[in-house]
């Protein structure tokens, strides 16, 4: 028992550690986004000289932080659902349905890793027009926010588990 | 074949209770197995196109400005300044709610969220000057879920994403409907609290009313920026989204100082949570309205809606009908990628124009985030008041009944929506 508890606490442990990592890149990603698209307001209106690589860039900011801004969302369970019958359930019927939700969201999320990073390595010679930089560098946010929403996933699944046991 | 297996796999994965992105990602992946003829690598392809868009960038960047402005203090000074304006009304707070909850309905994006930051300052207020405390929650209810027709508007945004319609357009037609909800809903509310006693929070003074123009006179600059450059035209929304986060930034950081540096981090990493909840439905929602575009479902459910009818009112009926209880049940921006696609397709046989067609579609989705039982603004509202669903329920009745008649008077007099949306360069 010992092993599986340390095992089970360092799965809680690793999905909080991340998330905390995850939500300061989400400061840096919008503080960035902000910079750059007002600075290319003020490129354009105020110099007169457009910038060529702010629209690509805060695009690709869009995109990671819409990936990484999910796994946070999912931790924190504020991902909308229709909740038509849950309320319904017993607290044990309730518990089984939240499980199931989780198992789906795994079974989505796994099929993301598998084919986001099948994608990035489809486009491994792409270059982006403007910035030039590898395109998957940008596609690797799918692969790599699937992961993360596993184990978060994985954690709750567990918490609630052994909640039942105890 | 494939349009079963897309159907039937959403409806279970929604009873099942799964998020409404990973229901919709989920029935997509199902719908592509069934059909057979694409590499499975097209759902992340899918979901990343769905994302990498100039226009989107706009959801993020104006949560950012509505977290601002509510953390630094620009909120409450226009809430101040609508109480000079409007409190001394009969009910003069409950016309406060409405004003103040409609103003900030589109900027955070999410009207639940903003419903409760208003909620947070005028229910506890409502309920000091002994107004009922289902009525308050009703009064904020309704006031929070139409705020979103009002500029700006993130399903506006995001309706003019799907439709190529422009955004600007969409934000000028959405402001004389905007006016005349907001202006029946204090009607109703005044009567009710006309004839309950409730009284007036301050006399009207023109002294007052000016003191707390010049208080908020920076804090108006923030709607300012943000109509006045889309509607002359100047900037694109995404501009002035950006435009506007960075006058929330200067004023209530370096004017009001009510934001500390370190206070930033959280309020920007809680906004960009709430701009991915938008977009991760966003992301998988695009391979849907794709495999559902290969396999032309919108196109095959409008045609059997024109089985039924092609007189233009049925139709607009028949839309608005299905609108409504989708968005009691949906969450907006889901709400919005199933059902645009197939509504656009009957354009030609309703005639009425797209930027119309778009204030419609909003106004319905917003109507439904307020009717019973699910309502997600008629959940939040109860949750700050402390009332059960049910008593709030039966007082929603005389808004949620003016709301559909300026739902009627929207959908089929298209001057209101377009008059202002004609102005606007394209």
């Amino acid at each position: 028992m010992m092993a599986e508890d340390n095992l089970i606490n360092g799965i809680g442990r690793l999905s909080r550690r991340i998330n905390a990592v995850v939500e300061q890149s989400l400061f840096g990603l919008g503080a960035l986004m902000i910079a750059i698209v007002a600075a290319q307001v003020f490129f354009r209106y105020v110099l007169n000289h457009s910038l060529f690589w702010s629209e690509e860039l805060a695009r690709y900011i869009l995109v990671w932080l819409t990936f990484l801004g999910a796994t946070v969302a999912y931790r924190r369970g504020v991902h909308p659902r229709i909740d038509l019958f849950v309320h319904r359930l017993g607290p044990r019927g309730a518990r089984a349905m939240r499980i199931g939700a989780h198992l789906v969201a795994m079974a989505f999320l796994g099929m993301l890793v598998i084919y986001g990073a099948q994608f990035a390595y489809f486009v491994r010679l792409q270059i982006s027009p403007a910035l030039q930089i590898p395109k998957w560098t940008v596609m690797l946010v799918l692969p790599i926010s699937g992961m993360i929403i596993l184990l978060h996933a994985l954690a709750a699944v567990v918490s609630e588990l052994r909640e039942r046991t105890s | 074949m494939t349009a079963e297996a897309l159907i039937i796999t959403l409806l279970v994965l929604f009873a099942l209770n799964a998020p409404i992105a990973i229901a919709i990602g989920g029935a997509s992946v199902v719908g592509i197995l069934v059909q057979g003829d694409f590499q499975m690598m097209v759902m992340a392809q899918r979901m990343f196109g769905g994302t990498d868009s100039f226009h989107l960038l706009a959801v993020p960047l104006f949560m950012f400005a509505g977290a601002l402005m509510e953390a630094g203090g620009i909120s409450r000074r226009i809430i101040d300044l609508a109480n000079a304006l409007v409190g001394w009304l009969p009910g003069g707070l409950a016309a406060v709610t409405i004003v103040s909850a409609m103003f900030f309905a589109g900027i955070s994006g999410s009207a639940a969220a903003d419903a409760a930051a208003v909620g947070a300052i005028l229910i506890p207020a409502m309920k000091k000057s002994a107004y009922d405390s289902d009525f308050s929650a009703a009064v904020l209810a309704s006031g929070g879920s139409i705020g979103v027709i009002i500029p700006p508007s993130i399903p506006m945004i995001i309706f003019g994403f799907l439709t190529g319609a422009s955004i600007g357009q969409l934000f000028a037609g959405g402001i004389l409907p905007g006016l005349l909800v907001g202006i029946s809903l204090i009607v109703v509310a005044t009567v009710i609290s006309r004839r309950r006693g409730y009284g007036a929070t301050v006399p009207f003074s023109v002294r007052h009313v000016g003191r707390t123009f010049r208080q908020a006179l920076l804090a108006l600059g923030a709607p300012l920026i943000i109509l006045g450059g889309i509607l002359l035209g100047i900037f694109t929304a995404t501009e002035s989204a950006a435009i506007a986060v960075v006058y929330a930034l200067v004023v209530s950081m370096a004017v009001y100082r009510e934001i500390q540096w370190r206070a930033l981090p959280k309020i920007l990493i809680d906004a960009s949570v709430t701009a991915s909840v938008v977009m991760f439905i966003i992301a998988a929602a695009s391979i849907f309205s794709w495999i559902a575009a290969i396999e032309e479902l919108p196109a095959r459910l409008a045609g059997a809606l024109l089985a039924l009818t092609t007189d233009r009112v049925f139709l607009l009926l028949l839309i608005n009908l299905i609108l409504l209880i989708a968005g009691t049940f949906v969450e907006t921006t889901a709400a919005l990628i199933l059902l645009v696609p197939m509504i656009v397709a009957m354009l030609p046989a309703l005639g009425v124009d797209l930027v119309q067609l778009g204030v419609i579609v909003v106004t319905n989705l917003a109507i439904g985030m307020l009717t019973p039982p699910m309502g997600i603004c008629l959940i939040v509202a109860g949750t700050i008041s402390g009332d059960r669903l049910g008593a709030i329920a039966w007082r929603i009745g005389p808004f949620l009944l003016v709301l559909l008649i300026d739902l009627m008077i929207v959908t089929f007099y298209a001057p209101l929506t377009m008059w202002l949306a004609r102005m606007v360069a394209h």
